[in-house]
Protein backbone atom coordinates (compact mmCIF):
# COMPACT_ATOMS: atom_id res chain seq x y z
CA UNK A 1 0.00 0.00 0.00
CA UNK A 2 1.37 3.49 -0.89
CA UNK A 3 1.18 5.87 1.87
CA UNK A 4 0.75 9.54 0.58
CA UNK A 5 2.71 12.42 2.91
CA UNK A 6 -0.80 13.61 3.89
CA UNK A 7 -2.09 9.98 5.21
CA UNK A 8 0.76 9.84 7.13
CA UNK A 9 0.44 13.31 9.30
CA UNK A 10 -3.25 14.01 9.41
CA UNK A 11 -4.17 13.32 12.88
CA UNK A 12 -6.96 10.87 14.30
CA UNK A 13 -8.55 10.93 17.30
CA UNK A 14 -11.34 8.14 19.17
CA UNK A 15 -15.07 8.94 18.36
CA UNK A 16 -15.64 9.29 21.87
CA UNK A 17 -17.65 9.52 24.17
CA UNK A 18 -19.76 7.11 21.18
CA UNK A 19 -17.34 4.75 21.17
CA UNK A 20 -15.89 3.09 24.00
CA UNK A 21 -14.03 -0.10 24.67
CA UNK A 22 -11.53 -2.67 26.68
CA UNK A 23 -8.95 -4.22 26.24
CA UNK A 24 -7.11 -7.34 27.55
CA UNK A 25 -3.78 -8.95 26.99
CA UNK A 26 -5.38 -11.04 24.31
CA UNK A 27 -7.60 -8.45 22.48
CA UNK A 28 -10.50 -6.31 23.21
CA UNK A 29 -13.76 -5.28 22.88
CA UNK A 30 -15.28 -2.05 21.62
CA UNK A 31 -18.60 -0.93 22.53
CA UNK A 32 -21.23 1.48 20.22
CA UNK A 33 -23.13 3.33 22.16
CA UNK A 34 -25.27 4.50 18.83
CA UNK A 35 -27.17 1.33 19.04
CA UNK A 36 -25.40 -0.55 22.02
CA UNK A 37 -23.50 -3.42 19.66
CA UNK A 38 -20.42 -4.90 21.05
CA UNK A 39 -17.28 -5.70 18.59
CA UNK A 40 -14.13 -8.05 19.46
CA UNK A 41 -11.00 -6.82 18.32
CA UNK A 42 -7.39 -7.59 17.84
CA UNK A 43 -4.82 -6.83 20.00
CA UNK A 44 -3.17 -4.48 17.57
CA UNK A 45 -6.81 -2.80 17.15
CA UNK A 46 -7.04 -2.48 20.61
CA UNK A 47 -4.01 -1.38 20.83
CA UNK A 48 -4.52 1.54 18.24
CA UNK A 49 -7.46 2.75 20.43
CA UNK A 50 -5.74 2.40 23.60
CA UNK A 51 -3.18 4.99 22.27
CA UNK A 52 -5.50 7.23 20.75
CA UNK A 53 -7.22 7.56 24.26
CA UNK A 54 -3.98 7.71 26.02
CA UNK A 55 -1.98 9.82 24.59
CA UNK A 56 -4.92 11.99 22.46
CA UNK A 57 -4.76 13.44 18.39
CA UNK A 58 -2.32 11.28 16.33
CA UNK A 59 -0.79 10.48 13.32
CA UNK A 60 -0.53 7.14 11.72
CA UNK A 61 3.19 7.41 12.18
CA UNK A 62 3.16 8.61 15.79
CA UNK A 63 0.69 5.69 16.45
CA UNK A 64 3.16 3.57 15.19
CA UNK A 65 6.12 4.70 17.04
CA UNK A 66 3.89 4.74 20.17
CA UNK A 67 2.83 0.78 19.01
CA UNK A 68 5.96 -0.44 18.42
CA UNK A 69 7.77 1.45 21.20
CA UNK A 70 11.07 -0.53 22.02
CA UNK A 71 11.01 -2.55 19.23
CA UNK A 72 12.76 -2.01 15.72
CA UNK A 73 10.56 -0.31 13.20
CA UNK A 74 10.88 -2.29 9.70
CA UNK A 75 9.59 -1.20 6.32
CA UNK A 76 5.61 -1.26 5.68
CA UNK A 77 4.90 -1.18 9.50
CA UNK A 78 3.36 2.06 8.91
CA UNK A 79 1.59 1.11 6.26
CA UNK A 80 0.08 -1.57 8.22
CA UNK A 81 -1.26 0.97 10.78
CA UNK A 82 -2.48 3.25 8.81
CA UNK A 83 -4.59 0.03 6.96
CA UNK A 84 -5.70 -0.72 10.52
CA UNK A 85 -6.88 3.04 11.19
CA UNK A 86 -8.32 3.30 7.97
CA UNK A 87 -10.79 0.29 8.92
CA UNK A 88 -11.24 1.79 12.47
CA UNK A 89 -12.18 5.07 10.52
CA UNK A 90 -14.71 3.68 8.26
CA UNK A 91 -16.25 1.88 11.21
CA UNK A 92 -16.24 5.04 12.76
CA UNK A 93 -14.83 4.16 15.72
CA UNK A 94 -11.70 6.77 14.72
CA UNK A 95 -12.47 9.71 13.17
CA UNK A 96 -9.74 12.77 11.90
CA UNK A 97 -9.09 15.30 14.96
CA UNK A 98 -11.20 18.59 14.25
CA UNK A 99 -14.40 16.73 12.36
CA UNK A 100 -16.34 16.39 15.30
CA UNK A 101 -20.27 15.23 14.26
CA UNK A 102 -22.43 17.71 16.87
CA UNK A 103 -23.36 13.99 17.85
CA UNK A 104 -20.50 12.78 18.86
CA UNK A 105 -21.00 9.79 15.82
CA UNK B 1 -49.09 -6.53 57.29
CA UNK B 2 -49.33 -10.61 59.03
CA UNK B 3 -46.36 -12.31 56.68
CA UNK B 4 -46.14 -15.61 56.83
CA UNK B 5 -44.62 -18.58 55.35
CA UNK B 6 -46.37 -20.58 52.14
CA UNK B 7 -45.45 -23.79 53.94
CA UNK B 8 -47.91 -22.77 56.82
CA UNK B 9 -50.95 -22.81 55.40
CA UNK B 10 -53.16 -25.67 53.73
CA UNK B 11 -53.30 -25.92 50.14
CA UNK B 12 -56.73 -25.30 50.68
CA UNK B 13 -56.68 -21.74 52.19
CA UNK B 14 -53.74 -21.31 49.82
CA UNK B 15 -55.98 -21.94 46.49
CA UNK B 16 -59.31 -20.05 48.11
CA UNK B 17 -56.48 -16.86 49.02
CA UNK B 18 -55.21 -17.38 45.41
CA UNK B 19 -58.81 -17.46 44.35
CA UNK B 20 -60.16 -14.33 45.71
CA UNK B 21 -58.34 -11.48 46.24
CA UNK B 22 -54.53 -13.37 45.90
CA UNK B 23 -51.96 -12.76 47.45
CA UNK B 24 -48.49 -10.98 48.27
CA UNK B 25 -45.82 -13.06 47.36
CA UNK B 26 -42.37 -12.12 48.40
CA UNK B 27 -39.40 -13.47 45.83
CA UNK B 28 -36.63 -11.37 46.93
CA UNK B 29 -35.77 -8.98 45.98
CA UNK B 30 -39.48 -8.49 44.04
CA UNK B 31 -42.39 -8.01 45.41
CA UNK B 32 -45.86 -10.57 43.29
CA UNK B 33 -49.40 -9.78 43.42
CA UNK B 34 -50.72 -13.62 42.36
CA UNK B 35 -54.27 -14.24 41.75
CA UNK B 36 -55.39 -17.55 39.97
CA UNK B 37 -58.12 -19.59 40.24
CA UNK B 38 -56.30 -22.82 38.50
CA UNK B 39 -55.64 -25.51 41.30
CA UNK B 40 -52.27 -26.51 39.28
CA UNK B 41 -51.60 -23.20 40.28
CA UNK B 42 -51.94 -23.66 44.18
CA UNK B 43 -50.56 -26.84 43.75
CA UNK B 44 -47.09 -25.68 42.72
CA UNK B 45 -47.20 -22.48 44.70
CA UNK B 46 -47.92 -24.43 48.01
CA UNK B 47 -45.08 -26.75 47.27
CA UNK B 48 -42.79 -25.15 45.46
CA UNK B 49 -42.93 -21.92 47.48
CA UNK B 50 -42.96 -23.64 50.88
CA UNK B 51 -39.80 -21.59 52.37
CA UNK B 52 -41.50 -18.22 50.69
CA UNK B 53 -43.84 -15.73 52.52
CA UNK B 54 -46.56 -14.56 51.48
CA UNK B 55 -49.13 -11.67 52.74
CA UNK B 56 -52.44 -11.11 52.22
CA UNK B 57 -53.55 -7.62 53.92
CA UNK B 58 -52.10 -4.87 51.13
CA UNK B 59 -48.59 -3.42 51.19
CA UNK B 60 -47.36 -0.57 50.14
CA UNK B 61 -45.56 -1.62 46.42
CA UNK B 62 -45.96 -4.98 44.29
CA UNK B 63 -43.01 -5.13 41.71
CA UNK B 64 -45.74 -6.96 39.54
CA UNK B 65 -49.25 -7.76 39.53
CA UNK B 66 -50.10 -11.29 37.79
CA UNK B 67 -53.06 -13.43 37.09
CA UNK B 68 -53.07 -16.89 35.63
CA UNK B 69 -56.63 -17.10 34.66
CA UNK B 70 -58.66 -19.88 33.06
CA UNK B 71 -59.69 -19.15 28.99
CA UNK B 72 -61.34 -22.16 28.00
CA UNK B 73 -63.22 -24.40 30.34
CA UNK B 74 -64.46 -27.67 28.40
CA UNK B 75 -63.06 -28.12 25.44
CA UNK B 76 -59.44 -27.64 24.97
CA UNK B 77 -58.85 -25.70 27.70
CA UNK B 78 -56.37 -22.83 27.91
CA UNK B 79 -54.94 -20.73 30.36
CA UNK B 80 -53.35 -17.18 30.31
CA UNK B 81 -51.08 -14.90 31.67
CA UNK B 82 -52.34 -11.26 33.15
CA UNK B 83 -49.57 -8.66 33.56
CA UNK B 84 -50.48 -5.48 34.89
CA UNK B 85 -54.56 -6.54 33.04
CA UNK B 86 -52.74 -7.27 30.16
CA UNK B 87 -52.04 -10.36 28.49
CA UNK B 88 -48.56 -10.52 26.52
CA UNK B 89 -48.72 -13.94 25.16
CA UNK B 90 -50.96 -16.38 23.53
CA UNK B 91 -52.89 -19.04 25.80
CA UNK B 92 -51.20 -22.18 26.67
CA UNK B 93 -52.40 -25.38 27.40
CA UNK B 94 -54.41 -25.35 30.88
CA UNK B 95 -51.97 -27.68 32.35
CA UNK B 96 -49.30 -25.79 31.96
CA UNK B 97 -50.68 -23.01 33.94
CA UNK B 98 -47.90 -23.14 36.61
CA UNK B 99 -45.04 -23.52 33.90
CA UNK B 100 -46.82 -20.65 32.47
CA UNK B 101 -47.02 -18.53 35.55
CA UNK B 102 -42.85 -19.39 35.70
CA UNK B 103 -42.32 -17.95 32.53
CA UNK B 104 -44.29 -14.88 32.64
CA UNK B 105 -41.92 -14.03 36.17
CA UNK B 106 -38.95 -14.64 34.03
CA UNK B 107 -40.35 -12.09 30.98
CA UNK B 108 -41.65 -9.60 34.09
CA UNK B 109 -38.17 -9.36 35.24
CA UNK B 110 -36.14 -9.62 32.02
CA UNK B 111 -38.35 -6.91 30.83
CA UNK B 112 -38.64 -3.96 33.38
CA UNK B 113 -36.03 -4.60 36.13
CA UNK B 114 -33.25 -2.32 34.57
CA UNK B 115 -31.92 -1.49 37.73
CA UNK B 116 -29.88 -4.57 37.10
CA UNK B 117 -28.56 -6.08 33.68
CA UNK B 118 -30.03 -9.57 33.46
CA UNK B 119 -28.31 -11.86 32.15
CA UNK B 120 -29.82 -15.43 31.09
CA UNK B 121 -27.81 -17.99 33.88
CA UNK B 122 -27.89 -19.86 36.08
CA UNK B 123 -26.19 -18.43 39.95
CA UNK B 124 -24.80 -19.95 42.54
CA UNK B 125 -22.61 -18.90 45.73
CA UNK B 126 -20.31 -20.79 47.73
CA UNK B 127 -18.02 -19.15 50.25
CA UNK B 128 -19.23 -15.87 49.36
CA UNK B 129 -18.26 -16.30 45.61
CA UNK B 130 -20.85 -16.50 42.56
CA UNK B 131 -20.55 -19.21 39.94
CA UNK B 132 -22.72 -17.89 36.88
CA UNK B 133 -23.54 -20.71 34.42
CA UNK B 134 -24.88 -18.75 31.24
CA UNK B 135 -25.87 -21.31 28.28
CA UNK B 136 -28.56 -22.01 25.68
CA UNK B 137 -31.19 -24.39 26.03
CA UNK B 138 -30.57 -28.02 25.97
CA UNK B 139 -26.99 -27.54 27.20
CA UNK B 140 -27.60 -28.51 30.56
CA UNK B 141 -27.41 -25.72 32.55
CA UNK B 142 -30.59 -26.35 34.96
CA UNK B 143 -29.80 -29.88 36.02
CA UNK B 144 -26.34 -28.77 36.79
CA UNK B 145 -27.73 -26.08 39.01
CA UNK B 146 -29.90 -28.15 40.58
CA UNK B 147 -27.37 -31.07 41.49
CA UNK B 148 -24.86 -28.23 42.72
CA UNK B 149 -27.77 -26.49 45.16
CA UNK B 150 -27.81 -30.11 46.62
CA UNK B 151 -24.35 -30.05 46.71
CA UNK B 152 -23.20 -27.07 49.23
CA UNK B 153 -23.82 -24.32 46.74
CA UNK B 154 -26.66 -22.13 47.60
CA UNK B 155 -29.21 -20.79 44.43
CA UNK B 156 -29.51 -17.46 43.80
CA UNK B 157 -30.98 -17.69 40.47
CA UNK B 158 -31.67 -20.74 38.02
CA UNK B 159 -33.11 -18.66 35.48
CA UNK B 160 -31.33 -15.22 35.65
CA UNK B 161 -28.63 -13.28 36.74
CA UNK B 162 -29.17 -10.20 38.35
CA UNK B 163 -25.90 -7.91 38.23
CA UNK B 164 -25.71 -4.42 39.74
CA UNK B 165 -23.53 -2.23 37.48
CA UNK B 166 -22.65 -0.27 40.54
CA UNK B 167 -21.42 -2.39 43.07
CA UNK B 168 -20.72 -5.31 40.48
CA UNK B 169 -22.39 -7.57 42.93
CA UNK B 170 -25.27 -10.29 42.37
CA UNK B 171 -28.59 -10.07 43.25
CA UNK B 172 -30.05 -13.38 44.94
CA UNK B 173 -33.93 -14.02 43.30
CA UNK B 174 -34.42 -17.95 44.48
CA UNK B 175 -37.15 -19.68 43.00
CA UNK B 176 -38.11 -22.88 41.72
CA UNK B 177 -35.31 -24.66 39.03
CA UNK B 178 -37.30 -25.62 35.61
CA UNK B 179 -36.27 -29.16 34.83
CA UNK B 180 -36.60 -30.51 30.68
CA UNK B 181 -37.50 -33.63 30.23
CA UNK B 182 -34.38 -36.18 30.84
CA UNK B 183 -33.34 -34.06 33.50
CA UNK B 184 -36.70 -34.51 35.66
CA UNK B 185 -35.65 -38.71 35.93
CA UNK B 186 -32.24 -37.62 36.68
CA UNK B 187 -32.64 -35.69 40.01
CA UNK B 188 -35.85 -36.91 40.89
CA UNK B 189 -33.51 -40.62 40.92
CA UNK B 190 -30.03 -38.28 42.41
CA UNK B 191 -32.31 -36.64 45.33
CA UNK B 192 -35.44 -39.06 46.29
CA UNK B 193 -36.27 -36.00 48.88
CA UNK B 194 -36.61 -33.49 46.15
CA UNK B 195 -39.65 -31.49 46.41
CA UNK B 196 -41.00 -31.75 42.31
CA UNK B 197 -44.13 -29.56 41.52
CA UNK B 198 -46.62 -30.34 38.92
CA UNK B 199 -45.39 -31.98 35.37
CA UNK B 200 -46.59 -30.33 32.16
CA UNK B 201 -46.16 -32.86 29.51
CA UNK B 202 -46.09 -31.52 25.26
CA UNK B 203 -44.81 -28.11 26.33
CA UNK B 204 -42.84 -26.10 24.14
CA UNK B 205 -40.16 -27.24 25.75
CA UNK B 206 -41.19 -30.95 25.92
CA UNK B 207 -42.26 -32.40 29.50
CA UNK B 208 -41.29 -29.82 32.29
CA UNK B 209 -41.06 -29.80 36.09
CA UNK B 210 -40.07 -27.40 38.83
CA UNK B 211 -37.82 -27.87 41.81
CA UNK B 212 -38.27 -26.28 44.99
CA UNK B 213 -35.24 -24.08 46.19
CA UNK B 214 -33.51 -25.44 49.32
CA UNK B 215 -34.52 -23.28 52.59
CA UNK B 216 -31.10 -22.31 52.84
CA UNK B 217 -31.19 -20.38 49.54
CA UNK B 218 -34.64 -18.82 50.04
CA UNK B 219 -33.55 -17.70 53.30
CA UNK B 220 -29.82 -16.28 52.54
CA UNK B 221 -31.93 -14.33 49.67
CA UNK B 222 -30.49 -11.14 51.03
CA UNK B 223 -26.62 -11.75 51.06
CA UNK B 224 -25.23 -10.63 47.34
CA UNK B 225 -22.23 -12.28 46.36
CA UNK B 226 -18.94 -11.15 43.95
CA UNK B 227 -18.73 -13.29 40.49
CA UNK B 228 -15.71 -15.19 40.48
CA UNK B 229 -16.69 -17.88 37.86
CA UNK B 230 -18.32 -17.67 34.82
CA UNK B 231 -18.56 -21.30 33.42
CA UNK B 232 -20.48 -21.55 29.95
CA UNK B 233 -21.29 -25.81 30.62
CA UNK B 234 -22.19 -28.00 27.65
CA UNK B 235 -23.75 -31.47 28.29
CA UNK B 236 -22.62 -33.56 25.13
CA UNK B 237 -23.23 -37.73 25.42
CA UNK B 238 -20.31 -39.43 26.55
CA UNK B 239 -17.90 -36.80 26.28
CA UNK B 240 -14.53 -36.51 28.57
CA UNK B 241 -14.33 -34.04 31.35
CA UNK B 242 -13.08 -31.00 29.86
CA UNK B 243 -12.48 -27.56 31.76
CA UNK B 244 -10.94 -24.83 29.26
CA UNK B 245 -10.32 -21.42 30.36
CA UNK B 246 -12.11 -18.75 27.92
CA UNK B 247 -10.25 -15.56 26.41
CA UNK B 248 -11.82 -12.73 28.87
CA UNK B 249 -12.79 -10.75 25.55
CA UNK B 250 -14.64 -13.99 24.02
CA UNK B 251 -16.72 -14.09 27.42
CA UNK B 252 -17.57 -10.49 27.39
CA UNK B 253 -18.71 -11.38 23.56
CA UNK B 254 -20.78 -14.46 24.92
CA UNK B 255 -22.15 -12.64 28.29
CA UNK B 256 -23.47 -9.94 26.41
CA UNK B 257 -25.15 -12.18 24.07
CA UNK B 258 -27.02 -13.84 27.05
CA UNK B 259 -27.78 -10.66 28.78
CA UNK B 260 -31.53 -9.12 27.81
CA UNK B 261 -30.62 -5.58 28.95
CA UNK B 262 -27.36 -4.77 28.97
CA UNK B 263 -27.97 -2.66 26.05
CA UNK B 264 -30.36 -0.25 28.68
CA UNK B 265 -27.24 0.96 30.91
CA UNK B 266 -24.75 2.27 27.46
CA UNK B 267 -21.24 2.13 28.63
CA UNK B 268 -22.00 1.84 31.85
CA UNK B 269 -23.67 -1.67 31.57
CA UNK B 270 -20.60 -2.40 28.62
CA UNK B 271 -18.18 -2.03 31.49
CA UNK B 272 -20.32 -3.92 34.17
CA UNK B 273 -20.11 -6.63 31.92
CA UNK B 274 -16.28 -5.96 31.27
CA UNK B 275 -15.58 -5.51 35.07
CA UNK B 276 -17.07 -8.72 35.75
CA UNK B 277 -14.94 -10.60 33.04
CA UNK B 278 -11.80 -8.74 34.65
CA UNK B 279 -13.17 -10.41 38.12
CA UNK B 280 -14.02 -14.08 37.20
CA UNK B 281 -12.06 -16.89 36.16
CA UNK B 282 -13.98 -17.77 32.73
CA UNK B 283 -13.77 -21.26 31.53
CA UNK B 284 -15.86 -23.60 28.95
CA UNK B 285 -17.16 -26.81 30.27
CA UNK B 286 -17.98 -29.91 28.26
CA UNK B 287 -19.09 -33.34 30.46
CA UNK B 288 -21.44 -36.28 30.64
CA UNK B 289 -21.27 -37.54 33.60
CA UNK B 290 -23.09 -35.00 36.16
CA UNK B 291 -20.69 -36.80 39.26
CA UNK B 292 -17.25 -35.51 37.41
CA UNK B 293 -18.93 -32.14 36.64
CA UNK B 294 -19.96 -31.53 40.41
CA UNK B 295 -15.96 -32.55 41.80
CA UNK B 296 -14.91 -29.79 38.77
CA UNK B 297 -16.51 -27.21 40.62
CA UNK B 298 -15.67 -28.61 43.59
CA UNK B 299 -12.13 -27.81 42.58
CA UNK B 300 -12.62 -24.69 41.44
CA UNK B 301 -14.38 -23.52 45.04
CA UNK B 302 -11.50 -24.14 46.75
CA UNK B 303 -8.85 -22.71 44.40
CA UNK B 304 -7.53 -19.40 44.62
Amino acid sequence: MHLGALSVVRKYTLNAPRFDFRCWADGGVVHDASDASLYEVTLAAAEVLRILREVGASSTQEISEQLMAGEAMAPGDVALVDELVQQLAAWGAVRLAGHESPSGG
Amino acid sequence: MNRRLVAEVSLGELQGCLKQSGIFLSIPPFVVHLRSSIPVVAHGVHDLYAHHEFWLDGGDFVDFRIAVNPRRRFLKPLCEFEFDGRTPFTPLAYQEAFAFMEWGLNWCVSSHCHDWISIHAAVLERGGRALILPAPPGSGKSTLCAALMFHGWRLMSDEMTLLDPQTGLVTASPRPISLKNASIDILRRREPDAVMGPIAHDTLKGTVCHLRATRDSVQRAAEPAMPAWVVFPRYEAGAALSLERRAPAQGLMELQRNSFNRHVHGHAGFHALADLVDHCQIHDLRYSQLDEALACFGNLSVGP
